[in-house]
């Protein structure tokens, strides 16, 4: 399945040529869990903070559809 | 912005929403990209020694400056809460607020009330930009937005008007994180997101171990943090920085630097105590003033309208919000 990737904050520093406003295209087998896709991105767990998909937040459970758009953002803090 | 915005808690065109479809315009990421654009600074240190660096100066296409800094909270209240996408209008309504002597979260949900009304459209900017402009005007109606949403609210006689004891809620909506309700229904000051932050423990990605659309454990999360906030208040600390409580022995440490600028022990323990004695304080002089714990509701549309896309309600109990204040001594 083809996802569309964005990562927030500094999650892209280790992707070079990233745009912000396209992210980039990622694709998976169809059974993919987003343990999977993390690991294909090679994005360690405890750098990351919620995952949204097509502006759902995702849990542990969640399965990746085909045609989505994955939003990864790290721990945030603030006021 | 679009963490908060993905969790449907980014209360957009004066809460009527928890999402908005243009967060993407008007976010951190697209702002720091427009800022590194046109030469202006995406970071820069407001204050002495620290190392955060969390302010930053925005320019326009010319690359002229703006207003500094352009924070979450404005972009949240000159942006989603009036349906505006407009980066530049929102920079632009920061240098007015700065400018004029207004803040910027009061001013901002003024205006989203005043448009929620159907004074103007959601969205328009422009409009959003001569409403505070009439604030320095010193128009009939200028007078009305410096006054605050609550006073927009009487004014239209509406009955949306997002506010605590006459202040605002902030850029997290209550529904979609039920501690942020108790900390806003209860604090002292009126809504307040600072007051008693609980929006990480309320989110399982960042660690939180509360379920947001639930009751449970709520009271307790915001009590506690009101209780340690009095104190990053009084020792001075600011909010950015107080992440640094979540280093080992953090608190202790800092405990420490008050024994060394004080000369006199100071406790953990100390800590907390002063916290609950300095909001019983807080709370009893609201009490003289005329307050009643009927006060320590929030406006019925966060118990009645539920929040798109999530679709919950704010379900602490009026009970439940009456026991956060339960050290009280007599």
């Amino acid at each position: 399945m083809r996802l569309t990737v964005k990562l927030y904050g500094t999650l892209s520093r280790s992707f070079d040529g990233y745009d912000h406003s396209s992210g980039f295209e990622v694709i998976m087998p169809e059974e993919a869990s987003i343990h999977d896709l993390l690991e294909y991105l090679n994005l360690p767990s405890e750098r990351l903070g919620m995952i949204s998909m097509d502006g759902r937040l995702l849990n542990k459970k969640s399965r990746l559809k085909d045609g989505a758009q994955i939003k990864i953002f790290q721990p945030i803090s603030g006021g | 912005m679009e963490p908060i915005n993905a969790a449907g808690a980014f209360p957009t065109r004066n809460a009527r929403e928890g999402q908005f479809e243009d967060a993407d315009k008007i976010s951190g990421e697209t702002m720091a990209q427009i800022i590194k654009s046109r030469g202006g600074k995406q970071t820069h240190k407001g204050c002495a020694q620290c190392i955060i660096n969390c302010s930053n100066e925005y320019v326009d296409e010319q690359g002229k400056y703006v207003t500094s800094s352009l924070e979450y909270e404005t972009i949240w209240s000159m942006g989603g809460m009036l349906g505006n996408n407009d980066l530049d209008a929102i920079a632009q309504l920061d240098f007015l607020c700065d400018d004029i002597g207004l803040d910027t979260i009061s001013t901002g949900v003024a205006i989203a009330v005043a448009m929620d009304a159907g004074y103007k459209e959601f969205g328009d900017a422009e409009a959003a930009i001569e409403m505070v402009e009439d604030v320095a005007k010193g128009t009939e109606f200028g007078k009305l937005i410096g006054h605050g949403p609550e006073q927009v609210g009487k004014h239209f006689n509406h009955d949306r008007v997002p506010v605590v004891k006459g202040q605002s809620i902030a850029a997290y909506d209550p529904r979609a994180i039920n501690g942020m309700a108790v900390t806003y229904a209860t604090s002292p000051v009126g809504g307040d997101h600072t007051a008693g932050f609980v929006v990480e423990t309320n989110l399982e990605a960042f660690g939180g171990t509360l379920d947001r659309f639930s009751a449970e454990g709520q009271v307790e999360a915001s009590r506690n943090a009101q209780i340690h906030m009095v104190l990053v208040d009084t020792v001075g600390i600011c909010d950015f920085a107080q992440t640094g409580f979540g280093a080992p022995d953090g608190v202790g440490n800092v405990c420490k630097m008050v024994v060394a600028k004080s000369g006199k022990p100071f406790s953990e323990e100390d800590w907390t105590d002063i916290g609950k004695r300095v909001l019983q304080i807080e709370v009893e002089f609201n009490r003289k003033a005329g307050f009643t714990k009927e006060q320590d509701r929030l406006p019925k549309m966060f118990y009645e309208e539920p929040l798109p896309p999530y679709n919950k309600v704010v379900v602490i109990s009026d009970e439940e919000m009456d026991t956060t204040f339960n050290f009280f001594k007599e």
